[in-house]
């Protein structure tokens, strides 16, 4: 019998990023990316994890815009493509590093791993991702969580409850409709609470979500667990809360374990690295450098001088902080459990992109995790959050504060200088969405179309993603075109409802440009 | 100028003069009138094609011949020009305002609420006209109002906060430093000697509460599933006897340390 638990909850999210317009679209990498370097990887681990008999839990999220990317076939075929681009690349480059006894090893572990996904996905998988994840979900090893529809951060929307209502109905719908089954907790995005939020979850039916720390230390009146048991809100939900210590290990920029000097380098990636001329048909067709995914440095040290990657020994690093990490939960878990009459619980949530694509390494380490947790130790077992909960259904009743895991744990992050602007715009269409859904209870033909785009476009507005890049300022511009072309398109749409007009040519266009969710119901805003 | 092939790029970024000088040498015949955009298409056509000849059918014998001129023109004009929609084209820029009146308080953190606004100039006339005063004599002002656990009645708040706002469509940031007070704000005028008069009225908000709040829980349940029941305390609830960094950071800066990565890369 365990003395405590631990509960790793990765969540995989992408907005929405798909343009049939042209031929190839930058920011549709990173799907391609996260697919190569994370979920790809970590549906790996979890078949040699299950082949070897190692036990092993996991609560996973997959964002209903995320899921919808896995079953595009448009974005399938350009995943092929980029997959089958990067294969000519790896090959070229083995040809280009023959000899070189730092590099030419690196080139074949990039090819091999390159191939390594092409045929998971096409000859394991038969392209369908969704059907992977839930294999695993019915043998009870991972746990399956919904989010909000388009991921949009659910505190700034709290004046429009039929929006938020709206956003949890789609993604409770998009969960059931690609993984078979109705969720039974969710990945609040960036874990934004509000005091209301949970009535909303409990009419559509969800169990759990979790919370940043303070959520659940902060809440009134307060646990005597901690973060280390769930609770119930008032309305009858239950709340986990993250665990800061073990969150700092991973996450943080300067102690975490990303930032050992033996673990790869994220930014010398030879498409900046090699010469334009030899580079240029794999990077983007206007010349400009991007990243490919194929780094040959080491993190080195803080200056700007790399050296070679050494693969073995980042293995050796991965495993030894995976050994590292056990034995803090050990440690921690054996302080709890003396002061708590029932189990303890640590919650480690992180974004599932972390492992494998900022970190390198992160698959591999959370293999050694689990290896280590089933062969070498009896005190800490992993566990799901629905497990937990099941084992253990009885907890206190306390309200959480408006709260997010966002930087300075608040909405700071979605609400200042760079993004302010949004809210005017998002709550106007917000307004007159929910008028037209009551205005129409039973629409047909076009009129139906018209207000089922109008739905697409305002749920793609409302995504937190945009007013995130334009705070942190990495794809500002795309982010602010996305943003006005989905309110522009939402306002045009509400406007033939309203005058009784349609621009069937137009309407086609963009219906054929927005197709996130084709099956959405405008009246999921009654 | 020669005959090199032209592309979109390089007429755009000519002249109305200098197309039409191009058009002249290339013998590319241009009608009075035509605007920038649809010279352009006119000058990227291969030369000396003729329009297609409009696919249409044989006129029947009955029908008179000069139907058949205006539809040949037309097909050709179409051809060089893109068929205009008759429909109201989307725009290109959100609006600056809606033309409705709008409050709107959002919470930032615990210490920070953010507002926008938009309100007519009618209701400004209004607004100073029951006052009293001239434009100039009256400041437009966002008071914002702690009106915890009471009906505000416009005169009972336990704390207010008058934020002038110079435009009748804005946003701001408001610090009131109250956390886990209920908030409202009014938009209204305010004459120099004092008197205020509200306009409109925003949604209330509740900041959230920083710090362990000094109650422990008493009511504790028990759910499966869709059932909830409510059950007794347990008689010797056990807790963490120190929580190991639950003792969280409560001011503004030290918070600055919650919270995950503001984004990848988190290094």
């Amino acid at each position: 019998m365990a003395l405590g638990y631990l509960a790793l909850v990765l969540h995989a999210h992408l907005p929405f990023v798909r343009h049939p317009e042209h031929e190839e679209f930058l920011e549709e990498d990173w799907y391609y990316e996260a697919l190569t370097e994370t979920y790809l990887p970590l549906l790996g681990m979890m078949e040699r994890l299950a082949r070897d008999g190692v036990e092993f839990r996991l609560t996973l999220s997959l964002t209903p815009t995320l899921l919808e990317m896995f079953a595009d076939p448009l974005l399938q075929d350009r995943y092929l493509q980029h997959l089958d681009r990067l294969i000519d690349l790896a090959e070229k480059e083995t040809r280009r590093t023959r000899g070189d006894a730092a590099f030419e090893p690196l080139a074949w572990m990039y090819l091999d791993r390159f191939r390594a996904c092409r045929e998971q996905y096409i000859d394991r998988y038969g392209r369908d991702l969704a059907a992977a994840f839930r294999r695993f979900w019915e043998e009870g090893k991972i746990d399956l969580l919904t989010s909000a529809a388009t991921h949009a951060f659910l505190p700034l929307l709290s004046v429009q409850p039929d929006a938020v209502r709206a956003q949890i109905r789609l993604g409770i719908e998009t969960h059931r409709r690609h993984l078979g089954e109705a969720p039974r907790g969710i990945w609040l995005p960036e874990c934004g609470y509000y005091p209301g939020l949970d009535r909303i979850l409990r009419e559509e039916g969800l169990e759990y979500f979790v919370l940043d720390m303070h959520g659940i230390t902060h809440a009134d009146p307060r646990s005597p667990y901690g973060v280390y048991a769930p609770i119930y809100t008032p309305g009858g939900v239950a709340a986990f809360g993250r665990d800061q210590e073990s969150s700092k290990q991973v996450w943080s920029a300067e102690e975490g374990y990303p930032g050992d000097l033996d673990y790869r380098e994220f930014y010398r990636d030879i498409g900046f690295d090699l010469p334009f001329d030899y580079i240029q048909p794999y990077i983007h067709r206007d010349g400009i450098r991007i990243h490919t995914g194929i780094k040959y440095y080491r993190i080195t040290g803080k200056s700007d001088w790399k050296e070679p990657y050494v693969r073995a020994w980042a293995l050796n690093k991965a495993a030894f902080h995976a050994g590292n990490f056990l034995f803090n939960r050990e440690k921690q878990v054996e302080w709890l459990a003396g002061g708590m009459d029932r189990p303890p619980l640590i919650v480690a949530p992180y974004d599932a992109e972390l492992f494998g694509h900022w970190w390198y390494e992160g698959p591999e380490w959370l293999e050694f995790l689990f290896r280590k947790l089933h062969f070498d130790q009896e005190t800490v077992k992993p566990i799901t959050l629905g497990e937990y909960l099941d084992a253990y259904p009885e907890a206190p009743v306390c309200q959480p504060p408006l709260c997010s895991w966002g930087h300075k744990g608040y909405c700071e992050v979605w609400l200042e200088a760079s993004n302010d602007w949004l809210y005017r715009h998002l709550h106007e269409a917000g307004d007159r969405m929910i008028r037209l859904a009551r205005e129409h209870p039973e629409a047909h033909g076009t009129t139906r179309r018209l207000l089922n785009q109008a739905a697409r476009e305002i749920l793609l507005a409302q995504a937190s993603d945009w007013a995130f890049i334009m705070k942190t300022g990495t794809a500002v511009e795309y982010a602010v075109k996305r943003t006005k072309d989905h309110l522009l398109r939402f306002f045009h749409l509400e406007r033939q409802v309203r005058e009784g007009w349609v621009d069937e040519a137009w309407l086609k266009e963009v219906e054929h440009y927005d197709t996130c969710f084709p099956h959405v119901d405008y009246r999921i805003y009654r | 100028m020669s005959k090199e092939p032209l592309t979109k790029k390089t007429l755009e970024a000519m002249t109305m003069v200098q197309l039409r000088a191009l058009a002249r040498e290339r013998k590319v015949p241009l009608k009075k009138g035509l605007r920038k955009a649809e010279m352009i298409a006119l000058l990227l056509k291969p030369p000396r094609e003729e329009a297609k000849p409009a696919r249409t059918r044989k006129a029947p014998a009955k029908q008179p011949s000069r139907a058949r001129a205006p539809r040949a023109a037309a097909a050709k004009a179409a051809e060089a020009l893109p068929t205009p929609s008759p429909f109201p084209p989307m725009p290109t820029e959100l609006p600056e305002a809606y033309g409705r009146d709008t409050l709107t308080l959002l919470v930032r953190d615990p210490w920070w609420l953010f507002a926008y606004w938009e309100i007519p100039d009618g209701r400004l006339l209004e607004g100073w006209g029951q006052l009293g005063v001239s434009a100039e004599e009256a400041d437009l002002i966002l008071r914002l109002s702690d009106v915890s656990n009471i009906l505000y009645d416009g005169t009972n708040a336990h704390w207010s906060a008058d934020f002038p706002v110079y435009h009748r469509v804005g946003r701001w940031h408001l610090e009131a430093n109250r956390p886990g007070a209920t908030f409202l704000a009014e938009l209204g005028v305010k004459a120099r000697d004092g008197r205020f008069l509200p306009l409109l009225r925003s949604n209330t908000v509740l900041a959230p509460r920083v710090g362990e709040s000094p109650r422990l829980a008493a009511q504790w349940i028990r759910r499966r599933g869709r059932e909830v029941t409510e059950i007794a305390p347990p008689a010797s609830v056990k807790g963490p006897a120190v929580q190991p960094a639950a003792r969280p950071a409560v001011s503004p800066e030290a918070l600055a340390e919650v919270g995950g990565p503001t984004s990848p890369p988190y290094r």
